[in-house]
C-alpha cells in the first residue's frame, strides 16, 4: 500500500547520548495519559477488596497522631507552640506520610515495573511518577480529615492557608529529585530496597514532624533547610497552617536551591542510565 | 519504496554470567580490589553487525534457533533497549506484541484493563473508546467485561491483551510467537488480523517458531544464527536454509548435545551402535518430515560377541529434554533372538505424530531385561517436523476416530481421509478438472445458455440438455497426459463431443463415470484409512433468523440426495444478509463414490440438485445459490484443513437477479469479453451514494472477476477453485478481495429489511428484471454510515479500480 502520510522516522545511534531535559519532558508530556492510567490502576488495585476503602488512607495517619500525642506530648511534653498536640503533629504528619509513602512507592516503581519495562517502550520517568500520583490521593483524602480535625479543635483558618500550594510544589519536585535519583539506582542496586525504611525512619525523626522547628538556634536554621528540605516544608506548613503566617522565606529559598540540585541531579542520573533498564531488572 | 525500519551494523552485548541484578557489594569489591578492573567481564554477543531494511508495507519473518537473537531484534526496534553499537531508524509508530498482556492486571475489571493496558501500549484514551466495543467483541468476552480479570480463564486473558494491542493505529507491528497461545480458532483469528493489518499497509515483523505461520503472512524472511544474519531472502528459500542449517548442526552436535551429567554413550561395548538414520517410506534419509508422514529409524549395530535376546529403545524429545514418547521392544514383546556382527534394527512409525518442532532421537541397546546398556546414545540424531496444516494445536496427534449421526439410530457415512502425501502432480491436474467438470454436472448451470435465474424457475429436462464440451476438455487432456493415452471409452464419447462443442446430457454422465473410474484406478494406492465426517447442516441459525425456506432447502436435500450424498454442508453466508437484503447460500455436496461410478445415479443427484435449486428459488426469490462440490474421492487428497469451514470463505457468489449476465462456460474468448466488459465498468466505478443492494452487485462483480480472468487464461476455471489460483497474477491488486470478505465476516444481520422485500417482491417480479431491478431499488437502504466509514477508510473504491486496472493489464498482456 503507498503510504500518503510521510510518517515521523526516528533514528537510534547506539552512541548518541540521552535526549536533553527539554526532549525528555516533552516525551512524559505526551504519555501524560500513561501516567494518569497506571496512577489510577494502583489506587483501584491498593483499595480493592478492602472494607474501608480509601479511608485507610487516612487512617494511618490518624494512628500515627494518637501515637505521637500519647508518646511525645503525655509522657515527653515537647512543646507544641500553643496549638493543641493532635493538630500540631498531624500538620506534618500529613505532608510527611505524603512524602514518606510516595518516595518508597516510586523508588521500588522501576525495579518492581519489570514486566513492563521489558515488553513496552514508554520513557521509563511515567513508573516513579505515577507512583506519586496514587500516592497523591491518598494525601488528598488525609487532608480532607486535617480540615475536620481542624474544625474539631476550632483551630482558625486564614488566607494564608494558600501558601500551602507553594509549599507542596515544592515538596513535590523534590520527591522527583529523590525518586528518580534512588529509583534508578534501585534498578542496579536492589540494596537500595533495604536501606530505606530505615532511612526513612531515621528521617522523620530528625525532621520538625513530631517536635518543633523552635528546638534548632535560629542561625542554623538555615542550613538545617539546606541538608534537609522537608524540614522547612513541613515549617512552612505549620506557619501557613496553625499560625496564620507567612513560611519563613531563607528557609524557603535554602529548601529550593537543595531540591533544585536533587531534581537535576535525579533527572540526569535516570535519563543517563534508563535505556538499561530493560537489560538490567 | 521508502524504508520502515534500517538496521545499520547493529549489535547488542550482554553480560554474560553476571547475576541479573548486581548487588552494591559486588560493585564495591570489585572497585576495591584494583586488580580485577583489567578482568572484563564476557560480553555475549546477542546481536553482531546486524544489518537488514524492511521496506513499508512488508511482511518479514525472522526465524532461527532459539538465543539467535530474534527477540532481540524486536526489542531493539520497540525501543525497549538499545544497541551496543550501529544504528537503526524506525519510520512511524511502533506497536510490539511482545508476550501481550504484560501489563494486564488481575485485580482491574477486563474494561479497566482495555484502557490501563491501551494506554501502555501508547494509545490516547479517545482512541480506546472509540475501539471499545470492537475490541470486546474482537476478545470474545462480551458480559464480562465488568468482572475482575482474575476470574477469567487464561484464554480469555491472553485474547483480551491481544485484543487491545492489535487494534492499535499502527506503522510497524513486532509480532513475538504470540501466536503461539489461545486455541486454534483464536489463532486463526490473530492471524486474520496480522494479514489484515499487513494489507492496510502496517509494516509486519514477525517472530515465530511455528514455520507454517511465517509462510502464510510473510513473503520474505530474515534468518538468524548466532546473532549474525544468515540469509535474507523468500520465504521458503529462507526456510529450507533453515532446515540445511538444522540439518547441518543435527549432524555435527549430535555428541556434543546431551542431557547435563550424562555421557554420550555408556555401555559395556559388547553391541555398539553403529549408525542411526532417519528414512522416509521410500528410504531416503531425510532431516525434515511432513507431519503425518512415514518415519522409519534404522538402528545399524556391530556386535562384538553374540549377545542373546537383546532390547532396543528408541525414543523422541524435545530440544528441552521433555521425552515425548519412548518405544522399546520389551515391553512392546518384539524379539531379537541375538546380535552377532552388523545388522540393522528399524523401527517403523507410520504417520509421524508428532506437531512440528525440533526433535532428538535417543537408542540404546539393551540387555534382556533393559536394565543395563550395551550402548545408549542420547541425542544421536534431530530431526525437524513440519507441518501444511497451517494452525496446528498441540504437540502431537493422538490417534483418532470421529464419528458422526445424523439421527439416532441411523449410522452415519463416513468419509475416507487419507493424509496428504506426494501425489503425481498429474493425478492432481487430473482429478482438479475433474472436479470442475462434476460441479458443473451438478450446479446446472450447463442446462442454459445465459444462466439466468429465470431459465432455473422453468422445468428442466435434464435428458433434453446439453453440457458443453469445454468442461470436460481439461479433464480428458490431463487423462492423456497422466496414462499416455485414452482409453476406449473415453476415447469414443470424446470423438463425439468434440467437434459438436456439445455431449447431451446422459453421454456427459457416462463420460463423467468413466473419467472417475480412471482416477479411481489411479487412487487406489496408499489411500489409508482415517475418518472425517463434516459439520452437518444446522438449521438452527437459520430458523432464529426466520429463514424457514432455508430449513425446509436443508431438509429436502438431505431427503432428496441421501442416496447419492456422503456429506452435506448448507453454509448460507448469513453474515451477508446485514448489508444486503438478500441471503447468499452455498452448498458443499459430497458426493458418495458409488454415485460417481454410475451415470444412472450420477444424472439423478444431478437432477435432484437442480431441483433443490429451484425449490429455493420458489420460496426466496432473492436467494443466490451455489454448490461446492467434492467427492469421497477428492476428501483423500484434501488435507482436513481444508475441509470447510476453512475452504468456504474462498467459495463466492454468482449474484444479481440480471446484473450480471455469466454465460455458460463456452470458451476462453467469451470469459476475455466478459472480463473486459466487467473490468472496464468497475475500472470507471467512482464512489457514488449507492443503497446495498448496488453495492452487493459490485460486491460481487469484484469477487467474480478473478475467476473470469483465469477463464480467459485459457484455465478450467470454477470460481470457488479460481481465488486462490487467480491471486498471485493480482499480486498488489489482491487487497480489495480481502476487504470484500471482512465486509462478508463483519457486518451483522439488519433485520426488517429482507422481510420488507420479501413481501413486496415475487417470483412474478423475478421474471421482469426491470420491475425488479426498481422494487429492489426502492426497498434496499442506503449504506450505514458505519459501512460507508469503512470503506472510506479501506480505500475501497481506490481498490477496486485498482483491482479492474490489473485485470485490464493482465489480459492486455495475455493477448500478446
Amino acid at each position: 500500500m503507498i503510504q500518503t502520510r510521510p510518517l515521523p522516522e526516528v533514528v537510534i545511534r547506539a552512541e548518541d547520548p540521552p535526549p536533553g531535559l527539554v526532549a525528555g519532558l516533552r516525551e512524559i508530556f505526551v504519555h501524560r495519559e500513561l501516567l494518569w492510567a497506571l496512577g489510577m490502576r494502583e489506587v483501584r488495585v491498593r483499595y480493592k477488596q478492602s472494607l474501608l476503602g480509601v479511608l485507610w488512607a487516612a487512617i494511618q495517619p490518624l494512628t500515627m497522631m494518637f501515637i505521637f500525642t500519647i508518646v511525645f506530648s503525655r509522657f515527653a511534653r515537647l512543646p507544641s507552640e500553643g496549638v493543641p498536640y493532635p493538630v500540631f503533629s498531624y500538620a506534618a504528619l500529613l505532608p510527611w506520610n505524603f512524602f514518606s509513602s510516595a518516595v518508597s512507592h516510586a523508588i521500588t516503581s522501576v525495579a518492581g515495573g519489570g514486566a513492563l519495562i521489558k515488553k513496552v517502550y514508554f520513557p521509563r520517568a511515567v513508573l516513579p511518577l505515577a507512583s506519586m500520583l496514587t500516592s497523591g490521593v491518598d494525601f488528598l483524602v488525609s487532608a480532607g480529615v486535617f480540615g475536620l480535625l481542624m474544625a474539631y479543635y476550632g483551630v482558625p483558618v486564614s488566607w494564608h492557608v494558600l501558601y500551602v500550594v507553594l509549599l507542596l510544589l515544592l515538596q513535590v519536585a523534590f520527591m522527583i529529585g529523590v525518586s528518580l535519583l534512588l529509583g534508578a539506582f534501585n534498578a542496579y542496586y536492589r540494596d537500595v530496597r533495604y536501606v530505606l525504611p530505615i532511612a526513612l525512619q531515621v528521617w522523620l525523626y530528625a525532621t520538625p514532624v513530631v517536635w518543633s522547628m523552635t528546638l534548632v538556634p535560629e542561625r542554623y536554621r538555615a542550613w538545617y533547610a539546606l541538608l534537609n528540605p522537608m524540614a522547612a516544608a513541613i515549617e512552612g506548613w505549620r506557619a501557613a497552617v496553625l499560625r496564620a503566617s507567612a513560611p519563613d522565606l531563607l528557609l524557603m529559598a535554602a529548601a529550593s536551591a537543595t531540591t533544585l540540585a536533587v531534581l537535576l541531579a535525579g533527572y540526569r542520573y535516570f535519563h543517563h542510565v534508563e535505556r538499561n533498564f530493560a537489560d538490567v531488572i | 519504496m521508502r524504508h520502515a525500519i534500517v538496521f545499520d551494523r547493529v549489535s547488542k552485548s550482554y553480560r554474560r554470567g553476571s547475576a541479573r541484578y548486581r548487588s552494591l557489594r559486588d560493585d564495591l569489591v570489585t572497585l576495591l580490589t584494583p586488580w580485577s578492573w583489567t578482568k572484563r567481564r564476557e560480553a555475549f554477543w546477542a546481536l553482531r553487525e546486524v544489518s537488514f531494511e524492511v521496506e513499508q508495507g512488508q511482511a518479514l519473518g525472522i526465524i532461527g534457533p532459539n538465543g539467535s537473537g530474534k527477540s532481540t531484534t524486536l526489542k531493539l526496534i520497540a525501543r525497549i533497549t538499545h544497541p551496543t553499537e550501529g544504528t537503526l531508524r524506525i519510520r512511524g509508530r511502533v506497536g510490539a506484541l511482545i508476550e501481550v498482556g504484560a501489563g494486564i492486571h488481575p485485580e482491574l475489571t477486563g474494561r479497566e484493563n482495555i484502557y490501563v493496558y491501551g494506554s501502555i501500549l501508547g494509545l490516547r484514551g479517545r482512541e480506546i473508546r472509540r475501539r471499545f466495543e470492537e475490541i470486546v467483541e474482537f476478545a470474545e468476552i462480551g458480559s464480562f467485561v465488568d468482572t475482575p480479570v482474575k476470574h477469567y480463564s487464561s484464554g480469555m486473558q491472553v485474547r483480551l491483551g491481544f485484543a487491545v494491542a492489535a487494534h492499535m493505529d499502527v506503522d510497524v507491528l513486532l509480532v513475538d510467537e504470540v501466536l503461539a497461545v489461545g486455541d486454534a480458532a483464536f489463532q486463526s483469528k490473530c492471524l486474520r488480523r496480522i494479514r489484515e493489518l499487513r494489507d492496510q499497509g502496517v509494516t509486519i515483523l514477525l517472530v515465530s517458531h511455528q514455520l507454517a505461520n511465517v509462510q502464510r503472512i510473510c513473503p520474505q524472511t530474515l534468518l538468524l544464527l548466532h546473532g549474525r544474519v544468515a540469509a535474507r531472502g523468500p520465504t521458503p528459500e529462507v526456510i529450507a536454509e533453515y532446515y540445511r542449517y538444522l540439518d547441518r548442526s543435527g549432524a555435527s552436535t549430535a555428541e556434543v548435545i546431551r542431557q547435563p551429567g550424562m555421557p554420550a554413550s555408556r555401555g559395556d561395548d559388547r553391541v555398539r551402535i553403529v549408525a542411526v538414520r532417519l528414512l522416509d517410506s521410500s528410504g531416503r534419509e531425510r532431516p525434515t518430515f511432513q507431519m503425518g508422514e512415514d518415519l522409519v529409524v534404522r538402528v545399524e549395530y556391530a556386535a562384538r560377541e553374540r549377545v542373546e535376546r537383546p532390547q532396543v529403545s528408541v525414543s523422541f524429545n524435545s530440544s528441552d529434554w521433555t521425552v515425548y514418547t519412548g518405544m522399546d521392544t520389551r515391553n512392546e514383546n518384539f524379539l531379537i533372538p541375538a546380535m552377532e556382527g552388523r545388522g540393522r534394527v528399524d523401527l517403523v512409525v507410520p504417520q509421524l505424530g508428532l506437531g512440528p518442532g525440533l526433535y532428538e532421537v535417543n537408542v540404546g541397546i539393551w540387555d534382556e531385561t533393559l536394565s543395563a546398556p550395551y550402548d545408549w546414545r542420547w541425542g544421536i540424531k534431530r530431526f525437524v517436523v513440519d507441518s501444511t496444516r497451517p494452525l496446528f494445536a498441540g504437540r502431537f496427534v493422538l490417534p483418532h476416530r470421529w464419528t458422526w449421526q445424523t439421527t439416532p439410530g441411523s449410522e452415519a457415512p463416513a468419509v475416507i481421509v487419507a493424509p496428504g502425501g506426494e501425489g503425481a502432480a498429474a493425478v492432481d491436474r487430473f482429478q482438479g478438472a475433474l472436479l470442475g467438470a462434476l460441479h458443473t454436472l451438478l450446479n446446472g448451470e450447463f442446462v442454459v445458455p445465459a444462466s439466468h435465474r429465470r431459465e432455473l424457475l422453468r422445468p428442466l429436462d435434464l435428458r433434453a440438455s446439453r453440457v458443453p464440451w469445454d468442461v470436460f476438455q481439461p479433464a480428458v487432456v490431463a487423462l492423456r497426459e497422466l496414462r499416455g493415452g485414452l482409453p476406449h471409452r473415453v476415447r469414443a464419447l470424446a470423438e463425439e463431443g468434440a467437434p459438436h462443442r456439445f455431449l447431451p446430457f446422459e453421454r456427459a454422465a457416462q463420460l463423467l463415470c468413466a473419467l472417475y473410474e480412471e482416477l479411481d484406478r489411479h487412487l487406489e494406492d496408499g489411500a489409508d484409512q482415517d475418518v472425517r465426517v463434516l459439520r452437518e447442516f444446522d438449521p438452527g441459525v437459520y430458523r432464529e433468523r426466520g429463514m424457514e425456506a432455508v430449513v425446509r432447502l436443508g431438509e429436502h436435500v438431505r431427503e432428496a440426495l441421501a442416496p447419492y450424498l456422503a456429506g452435506f454442508y448448507l453454509h448460507g453466508s448469513l453474515s451477508t444478509l446485514d448489508y444486503t437484503p438478500y441471503s447468499d447460500l452455498d452448498d458443499f455436496l459430497i458426493v458418495q463414490h458409488q454415485t460417481l461410478l454410475d451415470p444412472e445415479q450420477l444424472m439423478a443427484c444431478a437432477e435432484r440438485c437442480v431441483e433443490a435449486a429451484r425449490f429455493l428459488y420458489e420460496h426466496d426469490p432473492l436467494q443466490h445459490h451455489g454448490h461446492f462440490v467434492l467427492t469421497e474421492l477428492d476428501l483423500r487428497r484434501y488435507p482436513p484443513a481444508h475441509l470447510p469451514p476453512e475452504v468456504l470463505p474462498y467459495a463466492t457468489a454468482v449474484v444479481g437477479p440480471s446484473a450480471l449476465r455469466i454465460r455458460a462456460r463456452d470458451g476462453s474468448r467469451s470469459y476475455r469479453r466478459q472480463a473486459e466488459r466487467m473490468a472496464r465498468q468497475l475500472a470507471r466505478h467512482e464512489r457514488a451514494s449507492c443503497n446495498v443492494w448496488e453495492f452487493k452487485d459490485l460486491l460481487a462483480r469484484v469477487m467474480l472477476l478473478p475467476a473470469l480472468y483465469l477463464g480467459a487464461a485459457g484455465e478450467p476455471c470454477y470460481k470457488k477453485f479460481a481465488f486462490e489460483r487467480a491471486r498471485p497474477h493480482f499480486d498488489g491488486a489482491w487487497r480489495v478481495v480481502e476487504i470484500a470478505t471482512e465486509l462478508r465476516e463483519r457486518w451483522s444481520y439488519r433485520p426488517g429489511v429482507r422481510e420488507a422485500l420479501l413481501r413486496a417482491v415475487s417470483l412474478r417480479h423475478l421474471r421482469n428484471p426491470v420491475v425488479y431491478r426498481r422494487l429492489i431499488a426502492r426497498y434496499a437502504p442506503p449504506l450505514s454510515p458505519e459501512l460507508t466509514r469503512f470503506l472510506w477508510r479501506t480505500d475501497f473504491y481506490t481498490e477496486v479500480r485498482r483491482f479492474a486496472m490489473r485485470t485490464l493489464q493482465l489480459l492486455e498482456q495475455g493477448e500478446g
